[in-house]
This record gives structure tokens, C-alpha cells and sequence, in this order.
């Protein structure tokens, strides 16, 4: 009972001093939600990557001329094959089609009898016959097409390929089929006008994970103009790529981290002569020591729970309703041309965790630590001064 | 001195010196012994600075002594923790301040429940003790205005109120009259001598001749230059 009244009458101190917390909380909120976009925006991304990344190979082998990435003679397989460890060894047919129309980047991906990841149809199949595809649901957005509809490309030689649209692809994520264009390999080499006996890489089965170092060094011995990636160097590299980024941004925020600073620590270096002075009353009338305290840790609390949950929501609305606008353009890179698409939502409640301790302790603390310096005087010398 | 027994408060040889080791350090009560009886109504009399107003504080607990012992109901406060204090502030004492020291932000009914939040006692029974204090100094029906709208007189009610909420045994008013005017400061006396038959204890420190020459005064002490002077007047 006395512990709620405390409460109570802390929110109403709060309430009287309206004007001023809501400053506090907005900018406090600000300061979390521009924290939470990067955390949430690279935590999904991330995710999002290592699901994309569990179906990929154990090892994709490039064709490297000049230092660049080129076609790869299918030939090679056969070889690549007696290795040992290696299981199957696929020719992949793969590419990027800048669509004019809709200012989008496709990826189009040539298939055989099965997918090349565990994809999940929402609508229809994976093509089975000649001029057949799949879309992405940002594809189909974009290009405002359907099962049973055709969607028609240009090719490099501008003239216009249509295919009939018989699936719809969703996943467990957005990021994974959204811009993905499924062809039948013959249609794709046509399309892209690939010479006959070439692959755009070649996908390597390794039985024992452990051994995938291994293997992609024999495969640069036989073959010194191939570069063997192995799934783990992707991963690494996402990551990388990903914490380069949010770091950079985190950087750029800190000025918005050295205002919430300098705000904590003006509160935290003394409270105003009304405060001041109310905490001298309350001590004259009988409250303890303990009982102001506990006030000043309601008041502490409810601001900065508060501004912390405001702040959280509005980066998670930020981040997976609104498309992280404000950060996608840095954190996710080239990938902005892709058609549009929504991130899972992915949360770190480590992470989540962390950030509330960096923020709401030391606010709290801040709150405290004045108020206990008045509560610890005589309330006669709190009154007077 | 009187019987222990019977005295409320009882100082001995108490000093309190402010500043203390500055060059600006001043000596607000110096060596002061004396002792309040149960039910007695005793006033500091003195001019402004005399060391009215921190004898009051170290009577009422919200100071501590630099030097000398202030006993309340045979407790010495110097060896008494912080909560303990706290709660003997809460208990025995209601304080009327010279300023009244109210926030003005909060409503009359707000101010008036503000030493009984730390309290375990029920909202309802809050309530019921703040209507009926208020009620008996005319101030019912004015419970939900802010205090910062009231008139001085109304603003001393409200401070009488807050002291009284507790249903304290001491009341400690200081300058009680400093604020008012003759009609209102009369109505005042009315109230704390209500309190006297009530048989609460009364310490009042002012200079208002209204205030001590009262029929309600039991005794008046002189207070100069931190001091008791001279011979107690019954």
C-alpha cells in the first residue's frame, strides 16, 4: 500500500512537470529509437542472410580472368568431382537483370528438377516447361503480375522475352525470394545469351563440413584459375560487411548518444531549487530518507521505461513496417534497387537487453543520485537554502 | 527542569552553528536548555535572526545539534538514525512554517494528505482523516483547488491542515501570524487554542504581541542572539 502511493504520487510529480519530461522522454526516445533501427535493421539482416546462406552450398567454385568473375566450363565438374569428399557437383546458371520499366534489379536464377534453396510456393509451381517462371512477391509487385499472367523482360539484345508466370514465391523471409526471377536453365542461357558449355559457377556438395578448407584448396591446385568460396567465408563476409556499416552509423549517432549524455549528466549534477526545495518538505513532514528515494526511483523509472518503450516501438515500426527508410539506403547498400521489400522481424533480446542497461540505469542513477544528496541533508537546511 | 516524565521535548546546552570553520559562520543557538511540558503552550519570543526559528528545527527533529542534546519523549535524537528521525518527525510533530511551504502546483486536498503517503494506511482512511481536518478549519468543498489560487489565509489553513493530518501530539508553528492580517491572525489564535484544549502540545516562535500575549500562552521564553534570556514569564 505505501509502496503504491509512492507511485502514485511520483506520477503525478511527473504529470505537474509535464513540459519538461516530455522533453526528456523525446529526446531520450529518439536517442533509443535511432539506436534500436541499427540494432534491429543489421540483427534481421543478418538473420535474414544466414537463412538465405543454410541452403547455399558448401562451396562455390568461380572462374576468375583478368581478376574478375567470368563463365566457368561446365566441364570442369568432372574433375572437380573425383576429389575426395565431393559429393555432387551442379553447374549453376544465375544472373542480375536490370528491369528499366520498374527501376528494379532482378535476380534470375536458372533451375533443373528442384530449387536451389527450400523455397516455399505461396501460389502455383516451379516451372516445368519451356517460357514457364516463378516470381518473387516483389517482383509480382512490382510488375503488377500473377500466376497465370506473363511477365515479359528485355533481353540484351532489346527485344522482349515473355514468360508465363506459374508460381508465386514466398519464404520464410522477404529477402530471400523477393527479387528472384526462376527460369528453366535452357531459357535463362538464351536469355542472357550465354555461350554453350559455360556456368556462371559451380556448385560443390562437401560430405564432411570440416573438410571444406581442404577440399577448396585442392580445387585451386587443379584448377588456379578458380576462386573456391566456401559458405562459411560468405557468412564472415555478411557479417563483416554488416557491423562495418551499423558501426559506421553507430559513429554518426554517437552525436545523438553525446546529447542524451550531456542531458543525464545535467540531471545527474543537480536537480532544480524546486526539487530541491519539495524534497525539503516532504523530509520536514515526515518522509525519510528511503521514502524520497523511492519517489526519485518511480520518477526515474517510469521516464526512462517509458522513453525506452517509445523508442523500441518506434524503431521496430521504423525498421519492419516503414522499411527502415531512414537507414536502409546505408545499411543495406546496392540493394536498394531491389524491388521493395519488408525484413522479418528478427530481435536480439540480448541485444535489446543491453541497450536497456546502457540507457535506463544510468538515467535512473542520474535521477537518484541528486535527489539523494537532498535527502540526506536536514530538511531544515533544504528549506532554507 | 522538569520531571522527564512529563516533558515532550527537553534540550540541553544545544548549539547549532551554521557555516561552521567559515568566516561567514554564525552561531544560531548557543548553550539553550529547556524543556516543553505535555500540553503546555510555550513561545519563543524574539526579534527577526534571534535563533527563533532553528531552536524550533532542533525541537522538531530537522536539524541535528552542532553541540548539546535535544531529547524527544526521552529519545536523544543525536543517537537516533535517519528513518527513525524521519518517523518521529511523522508522528509527534506537525510544523507550520513561516512561509508555509506548500507546492503550489498540487491541490489543497493533495497538500493536506502529503505526510500520511509514507504512512500504511489505506486511501479511504486518508481521505477520511483529510475531510475531517479540513472541515474542522472551514476549508470543505475547497479540497480540489490549486493551492497557488488561494488566499493567504486560505494557504495557512491549508499549512494547519497538513500539520494536523497526523493528529500530531506537538504542533510547532513558526511565525504563525507573520503573513496575516489582524481579522485572519485572530481566527489563527481561535484554532491553536482549539488545539490547546484538544490537549495537544504548543511551541510558537514569533514577535507578534497578538500571538504572545494570548490568553492561550503558558509560557514565554525570550530568544536573543541564539539565547534564552532572562527570567521565564508564566
Amino acid at each position: 500500500m505505501r509502496r503504491l502511493k509512492i507511485l502514485e504520487y511520483a506520477l503525478s510529480s511527473l504529470w505537474r512537470r509535464r513540459f519538461k519530461n516530455l522533453s526528456v522522454v523525446t529526446v531520450y526516445a529518439f536517442t533509443i529509437a535511432a539506436l534500436g533501427s541499427i540494432l534491429l535493421l543489421t540483427h534481421s539482416l543478418r538473420v535474414e542472410a544466414n537463412q538465405i546462406l543454410s541452403g547455399a552450398p558448401d562451396l562455390v567454385v568461380q572462374r576468375v580472368l583478368a581478376g574478375r568473375h567470368d563463365l566457368i566450363p561446365v566441364d570442369y565438374a568432372a574433375a572437380l568431382r573425383e576429389i575426395p569428399g565431393v559429393g555432387a557437383v551442379s553447374p549453376r546458371i544465375w544472373g542480375y537483370h536490370y528491369d528499366a520499366m520498374t527501376g528494379s534489379n532482378f535476380t534470375l536464377i536458372g533451375i533443373d528438377d528442384r530449387a536451389p534453396y527450400e523455397l516455399e510456393l505461396l501460389d502455383g509451381a516451379l516451372p516445368t516447361g519451356p517460357m514457364e517462371c516463378a516470381v518473387g512477391a516483389g517482383v509480382a509487385r512490382a510488375r503488377s503480375t500473377r500466376v497465370g499472367h506473363e511477365l515479359t523482360l528485355i533481353s540484351g539484345d532489346n527485344v522482349g522475352v515473355v514468360f508465363n508466370v506459374v508460381g508465386v514465391f514466398r519464404a520464410g523471409s522477404d529477402i530471400l525470394t523477393n527479387d528472384l526471377v526462376v527460369l528453366r536453365t535452357p531459357d535463362l542461357v538464351e536469355f542472357f545469351g550465354l555461350p554453350e558449355g559455360r556456368a556462371v559457377d559451380l556448385a560443390l556438395e562437401v560430405h564432411n563440413p570440416n573438410e571444406v578448407q581442404t577440399v577448396a584448396a585442392k580445387v585451386k591446385r587443379l584448377f588456379p584459375d578458380t576462386r573456391p568460396i566456401a559458405r562459411s567465408e560468405i557468412l564472415r563476409t555478411y557479417d563483416a560487411v554488416f557491423h562495418w556499416r551499423s558501426g559506421m552509423l553507430l559513429t554518426l549517432f554517437a552525436s545523438a548518444l553525446v546529447a542524451f549524455s550531456i542531458l543525464a549528466w545535467d540531471k545527474a549534477t543537480g536537480i532544480s531549487a524546486d526539487e530541491r526545495r519539495e524534497i525539503g518538505i516532504l523530509k520536514a513532514i515526515g518522509w525519510g530518507t528511503a521514502d524520497v528515494l523511492e519517489l526519485k526511483l518511480w520518477e526515474g523509472i517510469a521516464v526512462s521505461v517509458t522513453a525506452f518503450l517509445v523508442g523500441l516501438i518506434a524503431a521496430w515500426a521504423h525498421v519492419f513496417l516503414f522499411g527502415a527508410t531512414l537507414l536502409a539506403p546505408v545499411i543495406k547498400g546496392w540493394s536498394v534497387i531491389f524491388p521493395e521489400f519488408r525484413l522479418t522481424p528478427y530481435v536480439d533480446l540480448y541485444q535489446i537487453f543491453v541497450m536497456a542497461c546502457l540507457t535506463v540505469v544510468p538515467y535512473v542513477a542520474s535521477t537518484v543520485v541528486p535527489s539523494w544528496k537532498a535527502a540526506i541533508t536536514d530538511p531544515e537546511e533544504v528549506i532554507r537554502k | 527542569m522538569s520531571d522527564a516524565s512529563t516533558s515532550v521535548i527537553v534540550t540541553e546546552r544545544v548549539t547549532k552553528v551554521y557555516n561552521r570553520g567559515r568566516p561567514d559562520e554564525v552561531r544560531a543557538v548557543d548553550g539553550v536548555s529547556l524543556s516543553v511540558l505535555r500540553g503546555d503552550a510555550v513561545v519563543l519570543q524574539g526579534p527577526s535572526g534571534s535563533g527563533k526559528t532553528s531552536l524550533l528545527s532542533l525541537m522538531a527533529c530537522m536539524s541535528r545539534p552542532t553541540s548539546g542534546r535535544v531529547v524527544v519523549d526521552g529519545r536523544d535524537v543525536a543517537r537516533v538514525g535517519e528513518e527513525a528521525l524521519a518517523e518521529i518527525r511523522r508522528r509527534r510533530f506537525g510544523f507550520m512554517f513561516q512561509q508555509y511551504h506548500l507546492i503550489p502546483e498540487l491541490t489543497v486536498l493533495e497538500n493536506v494528505l502529503l505526510p500520511l503517503y509514507p504512512v500504511a494506511m489505506g486511501w479511504s482512511e486518508m481521505r477520511r482523516r483529510a475531510d475531517a481536518v479540513l472541515t474542522t478549519l472551514d476549508m470543505a468543498g475547497k479540497g480540489r483547488r490549486k493551492v497557488r489560487s488561494l488566499s493567504g489565509g486560505e494557504q495557512q489553513r491549508v499549512a494547519i491542515a497538513r500539520a494536523l493530518v497526523n493528529d500530531p501530539e506537538v504542533v510547532i508553528a513558526d511565525e504563525p501570524t507573520a503573513h496575516l492580517d489582524r481579522a485572519l491572525a485572530r481566527d489563527l489564535m481561535q484554532v491553536l487554542h482549539e488545539l490547546k484544549r484538544q490537549g495537544r502540545t504548543l511551541v510558537i516562535a514569533t514577535h507578534d504581541p497578538l500571538v504572545f500575549e494570548h490568553p492561550l500562552v503558558s509560557r514565554r521564553l525570550a530568544v536573543r542572539d541564539g539565547r534564552i534570556e532572562g527570567k521565564e514569564r508564566q
